[in-house]
């Protein structure tokens, strides 16, 4: 009986803990998926400009260069240019992805397919950059909420786990 | 009754302590605020109960 | 040894309370009155003996019962308010600790009152 009480309170803590772990994760992945989306727009923007593929064979070679999470954005994009128009396929693989982003982080990221297959290059690579700076306002965000919260939710887990189990022993 | 209960008490009043530093250095003020109210509200009812035994004692030993 | 457990007890809650007083000064009072609790606990469990003995006596120098039975209320009372008394003087309020000791005093007069009478009535027989 004794046994199983202890084992209890030590559940109680490891789920506390891991809870506030991950709650400050989301915070770092957050910068990180950010950083990746930067960094995908960067090689789409060089595509463009150096080389003349179609649109969906530029996002798959991007795919292929960025994390697992962001790529998936890409791939679904692509599927999706099949049956839609490209600012549509964008916009609807953007908001189905599963990821860390905020809203506001997918409302600037939709904001790259608005000329997406609609004007020229120029345009098209202006509009790139115009979702670079948001992109990159939003990591300078992201970066600056990390260091408030993500160390405080880790330390915050685990205090209220043993505050939890403190109580309850 | 115990000297368990003052341990732990001690360790409440630490770990919210550690709270409370965090939450301000969080800038949340008002949450570190709240959590200092939890726990002394937590103590209180340990304390309380060992007080009513106290009582109970006393008024069985001197038939008050 | 029940007196090397009071000591322990006292000196450990000491320490508690000395830091606690640097985090967090609200939780000293708590652990002050659980020391307190402790100690008066253990002590009474070892005063029921001399209880029980004193009742042995009384009743064997044919003393009436009812005038023992005042004596330990008194104690009893004596003690609780001395409790809440030390406690209230802790924490620094010490109007509210002189009201307890008034109140205790005033209920302490209001029991012992059978005793009071029953002496003057004896005086009163033994004067002409």
């Amino acid at each position: 009986m004794i046994t199983l009480k202890y084992i209890m309170l030590l559940l109680v803590f490891a789920t506390s803990f891991l809870l506030g772990n991950l709650i400050s994760k989301k915070y770092i992945l957050r910068v990180k998926e950010l950083k990746e989306i930067k960094n995908a727009l960067n090689i789409i923007e060089n595509k463009i400009k150096f080389t003349y593929e179609p649109l969906s064979e530029v996002f798959i070679q991007t795919s292929k260069l960025v994390s697992n999470n962001i790529a998936n954005i890409f791939i679904d994009a692509t599927n999706n240019m099949k049956t839609l128009g490209a600012e549509e396929a964008w916009n609807r693989s953007v908001e189905r992805t599963n990821n860390n982003l905020s809203a506001e982080d997918i409302e600037n990221i939709k904001s790259f397919g608005k000329l997406l297959g609609k004007t020229d290059k120029e345009g098209q690579i202006s509009q790139l950059e115009l979702t670079k700076t948001f992109v990159e306002m939003q990591i300078e965000k992201a970066k600056l909420e990390e260091d408030k919260n993500s160390k405080m939710y880790k330390t915050l887990g685990a205090v209220i786990g043993l505050a939890f189990v403190i109580i309850l022993i | 009754m115990d000297i368990d209960l003052l341990f732990k008490i001690a360790a409440i009043g630490i770990l919210v302590a550690v709270l409370h530093q965090v939450l301000v250095r969080a800038g949340r003020e008002d949450q570190a605020m709240m959590t200092t109210l939890a726990g002394l509200v937590i103590v209180l009812t340990m304390v309380i109960k060992e007080i009513s035994g106290l009582f109970g004692t006393v008024r069985t030993l001197f038939n008050l | 040894m029940e007196i090397i457990k009071i000591i322990g007890i006292g000196l450990t809650s000491l320490v508690i309370i000395i830091i606690l007083k640097q985090y967090k000064p609200e939780f000293t009072i708590y652990a002050s009155i659980i020391a307190g609790l402790i100690i008066l606990t253990l002590s009474l469990t070892q005063i029921s003996g001399v209880i029980n003995l004193l009742q042995d006596l009384a009743s064997k120098a044919n003393i009436n019962s009812k005038f023992l039975g005042i004596i330990l209320k008194i104690t009893g009372i004596a003690i609780l308010t001395e409790f809440a008394v030390s406690i209230c003087q802790d924490s620094g309020e010490s109007a509210i600790a002189s009201k307890i000791d008034i109140g205790g005093k005033v209920i302490i007069i209001t029991i012992s009152l059978p005793i009071i009478s029953s002496l003057l009535e004896t005086i009163i027989t033994v004067l002409p």
